[in-house]
């Protein structure tokens, strides 16, 4: 579904330059549950996100879903991205200004849908992530844990084949972080791709594969038995 | 889609009150301010557009430039010229004319309408100009001799109610006329502002007394009417215009020394819509604009909106932060970078109709004042006006799209990856702001130094050039003549400190000229006849700088007096240009010296220059004239000639002048029964002033805006700065920071841009004002100290606007400021 050949990205300021991926090469087939795990900067956030297709790699091949998008301009990357790939972020990233049911919505905006399934889509994802009763409350009045499952449920509206998860659960309790992994599972299972950025080795052994990174690089690629 | 951006802006607005109040605030007073300066420049523009056929319509005016002199430029002509124009010139339709008649009116009730401007006017008047006719029918109104057409507000003066028709109308002293028709009031924005129509075919009318004058062989061309022509429908005013030349040349006859006075005369035909728009003339019905004012007031409207705009946008990007997460989210989730800018386009365009309701209301509010002060009848009729509604919608549309184009293009270029992690925000943001608040403050800046530029000329050409006490000298009307019988017997009220007669042309208003022979060689020099009595002087207050006054103990000075006829000339008092142009090298050394000059009088009917004569140059004084500073005081001879002598002029001491007026008003009514009228130099000088100290007021109120707004935008980013600063601002004070060093911290930091903004203000101020003072002959300099003031106090405004909220930062608890991050 998603093959990475010899990705580099180099950042460069005025005099220094920075490789966040150093000749990175990795498939995901479609159905699978990959963790990715390694310490702060290792690079694993910037491969999320060239995965995502919302950074594009300095050097190297990228093949998503069959067609090579590592020379594609941001506007391809976006028709490309649009309703095929669901993100969840660390620190939810719900806009302040919208309520529940609003905030899921923005993720069919830009699929030209009717207003009528939209409403319906979002309706079915907060159904599936328990906050239907919490359709019009706003952020700010929900816990991390909701507003997470939110999250997820924005990321899941689109029904995309791929879902990106950057440390789900980093800011939630144990409690909370665990509910959302079986969400992720129940997803999985569902037959959605998910790719998730994780420090915590227990949430990492609960998918099918751990991808070990180090100074930009993958030092370990390893397939778990038995996958949550 | 709409509905969700829809629901973003709206929380987005009422979540952060204080900037949504200051940024609407702000974008509400530009777009009043900017509407009301448009409503002005419109109303300049419309005037006597509401004529039909206004575009066949032209004034007949007249430059003229005598030999060695500078141009005149009226706005009358001879009565004689409208006849001779409709014959010569078979383009010409119809021709019509007005000659004002200063004749006061009243009814068998004595009820005299206060203050009516009365006009003569020809019977076909109403053809040309079809005002609307209350009652009575119009067309015929004017062709019997003895009756007359009122506007609505004389018919009220008079009468009290509208329906006049019929009524009788005492006219002057002695002739009593039938109101034949009423018509609707002369809009504010038409050149004529006549009450009263009086009938031009009367015995008594100038219109017939002085074109049967005119019309004497070797007659004294003498300019008194108004003079409309009307083309056909085909004709062609360029094929016109190019024929005045030869007409002008058969129609005005006569000669001065030889010279045929029509080389002299230059006819021009003025379009109506454009007779409000022409350079100031003589005997202009109302004072025409500035072009160049109205332009800088557009101009100036402009840069309100642009300093309303510029904290527009300076507010939506300080706050893009808070909207970093939704453009990432909305990114991601497939939203191009043109879909965002469309929403925050949209945005802002709602922002921009939403100031424009309370902005609406205020040019509602405000517009009858504003009305008030300018003497107009500006309307703001929106709703029924559908090219007002329209402009002011296309204007919220611009502002709102200039004002969203870049906050949309910043916003909508953030990319996800970023925005999503929580990385802060390029710096070019706060660069951009900070180059934005200094040119808000360079606009302010310069608006100040317009301001205090356009006062202290004002205060130079009513105060300083005259020096006079204005409100004590009244300068009689010239219907009173100056009759010796009364002069001779003020002395006795005791309440007058002098009294003088001149003529028309000492005080400026029309020119008679003397010819000296320069004694050094080289050109004769034209100059200005100023026929005065001994007493001007003392009126004036003018001093001699050299030499001594004109006075009864020499006989020489009062020569005419006993011998109109004679060819000698009196003893002469000259201005100071005088003596520079007959090449004195001083003053001192023209006086006693014989100059040899000629007189400009009238010999068998006819006006001439006699012969050359030598006389005595008693003194000089200073350049001395009650007329515009625009104009150039060129070289003077002051000299006793009763037989011009037109005027009279009174000096009253300062206590009791009132008193004094009144006493000599008595007087005057057992002298004779024609009514004692006149004005205070004072009301004079401020007719004359009247556009300048019309933009004085309109610069000074604007520049409040621009204040007010640019105080708005440095408050918002105040506040935004501290919001962002607070941790800083909290480490500084656990540091041990006072809270006096917090304060310099903040006030620097808000310093700063306001001392840039003084480097491009300045010279930009200096050039523009240096460029408005050379409109006049005598003005005022721009001193350094203006332009420091104007700095120091956009500095004291931006430190007081910031120090509010800036102590309140400085008082804070450290530790409240670390934990608030």
């Amino acid at each position: 579904m998603l093959k990475l050949d010899r990705i580099c990205k180099t950042y460069r300021t005025s005099d220094v330059e920075t490789a966040a991926l150093d000749d990175v090469s990795l498939e995901v087939r479609a159905g699978e549950f990959l963790a990715i795990m390694g310490p702060s900067g290792c690079g694993k956030s910037t491969l999320l996100n060239v995965l995502g297709l919302i950074d594009s790699p300095t050097s190297g091949a990228y093949w998503f879903m069959g067609e090579d998008v590592a020379r594609c301009s941001e506007e391809q990357l976006t028709l490309h991205r649009r309703a095929r790939v669901g993100f969840v972020f660390q620190n939810f990233n719900l806009i302040d200004d919208l309520d529940v049911a609003e905030n899921v919505e923005v993720a069919l905006l830009y699929v030209g849908m009717a207003r009528a399934e939209r409403r319906s889509r979002v309706a079915e994802a907060l159904e599936r992530v328990g906050l239907k009763h919490r359709e019009h409350h706003m952020p700010k009045q929900l816990s991390g844990g909701q507003q997470q499952r939110v999250a997820v449920a924005r990321a899941l509206v689109t029904r995309p084949k791929l879902l990106l998860a950057d440390e789900p659960t980093g800011n939630l309790d144990s409690a909370n972080g665990d509910a959302v992994l079986d969400l992720l599972g129940a997803i999985n299972r569902a037959g959605t791709t998910i790719v998730m950025v994780t420090h915590s080795a227990e949430h990492a052994h609960r998918a099918g594969r751990i991808v070990h990174m180090l100074d930009g690089r993958v030092v370990e690629d390893q397939e778990i038995a038995v996958a949550c | 889609m709409l509905a969700n951006y829809f629901a973003a802006a709206i929380r987005n607005l009422l979540r952060n009150r204080a900037y949504t109040l200051i940024n609407l605030f702000g974008l509400s007073l530009g777009f009043a301010a900017a509407t009301l300066i448009a409503l002005y420049a419109r109303d300049e523009f419309s005037y006597d557009r509401f004529i039909p056929n206004h575009d066949r319509i032209y004034l007949v005016g007249e430059v003229v430039e005598p030999p060695g002199r500078s141009a005149m430029r009226l706005s009358v002509t001879s009565t004689t010229d409208a006849e001779a124009l409709k014959f010569a010139f078979p383009e010409i339709e119809t021709a019509t004319r007005l000659a004002p008649s200063g004749l006061r009116l009243s009814t068998k009730q004595d009820n005299e309408g206060a203050a009516l401007d009365s006009f003569w006017a020809d019977p076909n008047f109403f053809d040309v100009f079809p005002l609307r006719s209350i009652a009575g029918d119009l067309a015929n109104a004017l062709s019997q001799p003895d009756s007359l057409v009122l506007t609505s507000r004389a018919a009220r003066q008079l009468f009290s109610r509208e329906d006049a028709v019929g009524e009788t109308v005492r006219v002057g002293p002695d002739a009593v006329m039938r109101v034949a028709a009423v018509v609707e009031n002369l809009p504010s924005n038409s050149h004529l502002n006549c009450d009263v129509f009086l009938p031009g075919a009367a015995s008594f009318s100038p219109l017939v007394t002085l074109t049967a004058e005119q019309r004497q062989p070797g007659a004294l061309r003498s300019e008194n009417a108004y003079t409309y022509v009307r083309l056909r429908g085909d004709a062609s005013i360029d094929d016109v215009r190019s024929r005045l030349r030869a007409f002008t040349d058969s129609h005005v006859r006569g000669d001065v020394n030889g010279t045929p006075i029509a080389k002299s005369y230059t006819f021009t035909l003025t379009p109506l819509a454009d007779v409000h728009l022409q350079p100031r003339s003589i005997g202009d019905l109302k004072p025409p604009v500035d072009v160049r004012v109205l332009h800088a007031l557009i101009g100036v409207a402009l840069l309100i909106l642009v300093v309303a705009c510029g904290n527009f946008i300076s507010m939506m990007t300080a706050r893009a932060s808070r909207r970093a997460v939704e453009v990432g989210v909305r990114k991601a989730a497939g939203a191009t970078q043109r879909q965002i800018m469309i929403q925050f386009m949209g945005e802002c365009l709602f922002y921009g109709l939403l100031a424009l309701i309370p902005a609406v209301v205020a040019v509602e509010l405000v517009l009858p004042a504003f009305n008030g002060f300018l003497r107009r009848e500006i309307a703001f009729d929106y709703l029924t006006e559908p090219s007002l509604g329209l402009g002011l919608i296309g204007l919220t549309v611009l502002t709102g799209l200039a004002a969203g184009a870049y906050p949309a293009l910043y916003l909508s270029r953030f990319k996800p990856n970023a925005v999503l992690r929580g990385t802060t925000l390029t710096p070019q943001s706060s660069r951009a702001r900070q180059s934005l608040v200094v040119a808000q403050f360079a606009i302010l800046i310069a608006l100040l130094v317009a301001t205090f530029t356009v006062n202290r000329q004002i205060h130079f050409a009513i105060e300083d050039r005259l020096r006079l006490p204005t409100d004590q000298i009244y300068l009689a009307s010239p219907a009173l003549g100056c009759p010796t019988s009364f002069t001779d017997a003020l002395p006795t009220l005791g309440r007058v400190k002098a009294v003088t007669c001149v003529s028309g042309s000492t005080l400026g208003f029309d020119h008679i000229s003397v010819n000296f022979i320069s004694p050094h060689g080289g050109g004769n020099v034209n100059g200005r006849a100023a026929q005065v009595d001994y007493s001007f002087f003392d009126v004036f207050g003018i001093q001699p700088i050299a030499g001594r006054l004109l006075s009864p103990q020499f006989g020489q000075d009062d020569l005419l007096r006993k011998d109109q006829s004679t060819a000698d000339n009196p003893t002469i008092v000259i201005n100071e240009a005088a003596a520079r142009a007959l090449g004195y090298s001083s003053p001192a050394e023209a006086v006693g010296t014989f100059a040899r000059w000629q007189r400009l009088s009238v010999i068998d009917g006819r006006l001439q220059f006699r012969g050359q004569s030598s006389s005595k140059i008693a003194a000089v004084v200073p350049d001395f004239s009650i007329g515009s500073v625009r104009d150039v005081v060129g070289p003077t001879a002051y000299y006793i000639d009763p037989t011009v002598f037109s005027r009279m002029v009174f000096r009253f001491d300062g206590g009791s002048v009132q008193q004094s007026l009144e006493s000599v008003r008595d007087l005057w009514e057992k002298h004779s029964s024609s009514p004692f009228q006149g004005m205070f130099l004072d009301q004079f000088v401020n007719a004359l002033y009247e556009d300048v100290l019309t933009q004085s007021a309109i610069f000074t109120w604007f520049s409040a805006v621009a204040i007010v707004l640019a105080a708005l935008g440095l408050l918002g980013l105040a506040i935004f700065t501290a919001e962002r600063r607070t941790k800083e601002i909290g480490l500084r004070k656990v540091m041990g920071a006072r809270r006096t060093d917090i304060l310099l911290f903040l006030g620097w930091r808000f310093a700063r841009p306001v001392l840039w903004a003084n480097l491009i203000a300045w010279p930009c101020a200096y050039l523009v004002m240096q460029r408005w003072l050379q409109g006049f002959a005598y003005h005022t300099e721009i001193g350094v100290l203006t332009f420091v003031i104007a700095g120091a106090l956009a500095l004291a405004i931006a430190l007081a606007t910031v120090a509010g909220h800036a102590m309140l930062v400085a008082r804070a608890k450290p530790m409240e400021a670390l934990r608030y991050e």
